[in-house]
């Protein structure tokens, strides 16, 4: 006797449909709700209304023309060029910060209260100072951005240096191993995940500060992009900057996760 | 004990009157009134400002918004994130929405919540909603992911309904993270409000701190940017303390 079996009860084509339905349920509410600001835009806001609220479609051709006339590229540049320096810098000054007040816990007890004091003033209320001490441009961002990426680093350093495992440091003195052993082959292999965590979230919080920072204080950058184009009403213009740091936000993120798989292939901590 | 508090006074101790001495006592002092006047300077000013009644008001404009912005956050944040851990097909529609919105930095809404609500209070929330929304739709959502699935099959053994299910055993156990998103959104709000106040407002602590600026007040800046770190810290405080008051059995303080 032959089984019949239905094509449709296949388990592959079932999989299959799954998968599809899947697919289906996730882009059906985003899409839809694109149609129905495209089709409000377009045909049922007055003309004063849809300078509030430009249809999707006009956004992409806001794209094409500062694509062509090379404004995006040049404010896309000097935003990661401010955000680059600033970085780096942060993180040379946080991880060596941060090791120095882990390593010595009698430095570390004295430059805490100082680090607490100024840790939960955010970066945007250092805005105004700042622009007092350095003017507007370059410098007067880069500081904030620095201030924002600082403590995070800071902080995950010292908490690294402090959560390596004890009993590895004790088996070392056991053997032998002098400080500086210690420090170069338990402590800081030990602590680097960590630190390359605090350095990730210090780049997210860095670029936050940045954008704030060139709303108020610049001649250039996407910040500066989308408040300028508000000052013209050129609505599309700042929903374009809008999606456009959003994006560079989200991929700097997903390099700063593959170097932290490349890097510290022992330690890493996937955390949404 | 006393040295420890000696140890945690110096360097803090020490900077200041360095700080003092060089920008009130040194021949820059001149120079540096401008750039930063010293602390003496700034708790004069800081005294002039709760004498007349002006700082208060700002601090009260501020923690008025922070409370109209968490309230509607924590609503509708906490509703869509149960919904999202709930139901699969509200996460299947939902969460590429959320995602797409995610990694826009609330500052980077600023000038379109201008162009929508112009200036004032209805901008400055809200800017803080969109802060503090996505922590706390992510706890949620991790909240009720983290619900020891046992304890659910155990209530199905036992006959309970999905309803009972969700309102006692589901949202019971997903509260803990709650509160933490609470917390963080706190955070992330309040930051996102001192920039909001910066560029659109009449009122507030990040308006204060702005005309300090335009007026050359720079111990009016400093004096604002005390105030923001110490209601900051504040509102983390009393996060904490309710964190511990409504969970005895879960003191998760990170």
């Amino acid at each position: 006797m032959k089984r019949v079996v239905l094509l449709s009860k296949h388990p592959v084509i079932r999989w299959v449909g799954r998968v599809a339905r899947r697919r289906v349920r996730r882009v059906a509410l985003i899409t839809g709700l694109f149609l129905a600001w495209q089709g409000t835009s377009s045909y049922l806001l007055a003309p004063h209304a849809v300078t509030l609220l430009p249809a999707p479609t006009s956004i992409v051709v806001a794209f094409i023309d500062l694509l062509r006339s090379g404004e995006i590229v040049f404010h896309v540049v000097e935003s990661l060029k401010r955000v680059l320096v600033a970085f780096t810098l942060a993180a040379v000054v946080g991880v060596s910060l941060g090791l120095v007040m882990g390593w010595w816990r009698v430095l570390g007890h004295l430059v805490d209260p100082v680090v607490e004091f100024l840790r939960p003033i955010p970066p945007m209320a250092w805005i105004p100072l700042s622009i007092l001490w350095f003017g507007i441009g370059d410098t007067q961002n880069m500081f904030i951005i620095f201030l924002g990426a600082l403590f995070p680093i800071v902080l995950s350093t010292i908490a690294a240096v402090h959560g390596v495992d004890r009993t590895i440091v004790w088996g070392a003195l056991t053997l032998g191993g002098t400080r500086r052993q210690i420090l170069w082959e338990i402590v800081l292999p030990g602590a680097l995940p960590l630190v390359v965590t605090g350095l990730r979230i210090g780049l997210g919080a860095g670029w936050m500060a940045l954008v704030a920072a060139e709303l108020v204080a610049a001649n250039s950058g996407l910040g500066f992009l989308i408040e300028d184009s508000r000052n013209l009403l050129y609505t599309e213009r700042v929903l374009l900057g809008m999606v456009l740091i959003g994006f560079l936000g989200l991929a700097m993120d997903q390099l700063m996760r593959g170097m932290q798989r490349i890097l510290v292939p022992w330690g890493v901590e996937f955390k949404r | 004990m006393l040295t420890r508090i000696a140890r945690f006074i110096a360097l803090p101790l020490l900077l200041l009157v360095i700080w003092e001495l060089i920008s009130g006592w040194s021949p820059l002092s001149h120079a540096l009134r401008q750039v930063l006047p010293p602390p003496s300077v700034v708790v004069v000013d800081a005294w002039q400002l709760l004498m007349t009644g002006e700082l208060l008001n700002h601090i009260s404009r501020s923690v008025l918004r922070i409370l109209a912005g968490l309230t509607a956050a924590a609503v509708f944040g906490i509703s869509i994130g149960l919904c999202i851990g709930l139901w699969a097909l509200f996460e299947d529609a939902v969460d590429p929405v959320i995602e797409f919105l995610r990694p826009i930095p609330p500052p980077a809404w600023i000038p379109l919540g201008i162009l929508w609500f112009g200036i004032g209070d209805a901008q400055n929330i809200f800017i803080l909603f969109l802060g503090a929304f996505f922590p706390i739709v992510l706890n949620t959502i991790a909240g009720v992911r983290n619900v020891d699935r046992t304890l659910i099959w155990a209530a199905l053994t036992l006959g309970g309904a999905h309803r009972q299910i969700v309102r006692e055993i589901v949202i019971p156990s997903a509260f803990p993270l709650i509160l933490t998103g609470l917390r963080i959104g706190l955070g992330i709000g309040w930051m996102a409000l001192v920039a909001a106040e910066l560029m659109a407002a009449r009122a507030g602590l990040g308006f204060l701190i702005q005309s300090g600026r335009y007026a050359f007040l720079t111990e009016r800046v400093l004096v604002g940017m005390i105030v923001i770190g110490l209601l900051g810290l504040a509102m983390d405080g009393g996060m904490r303390f309710l964190q511990r008051r409504l969970l005895p059995w879960n003191v998760n303080l990170q």
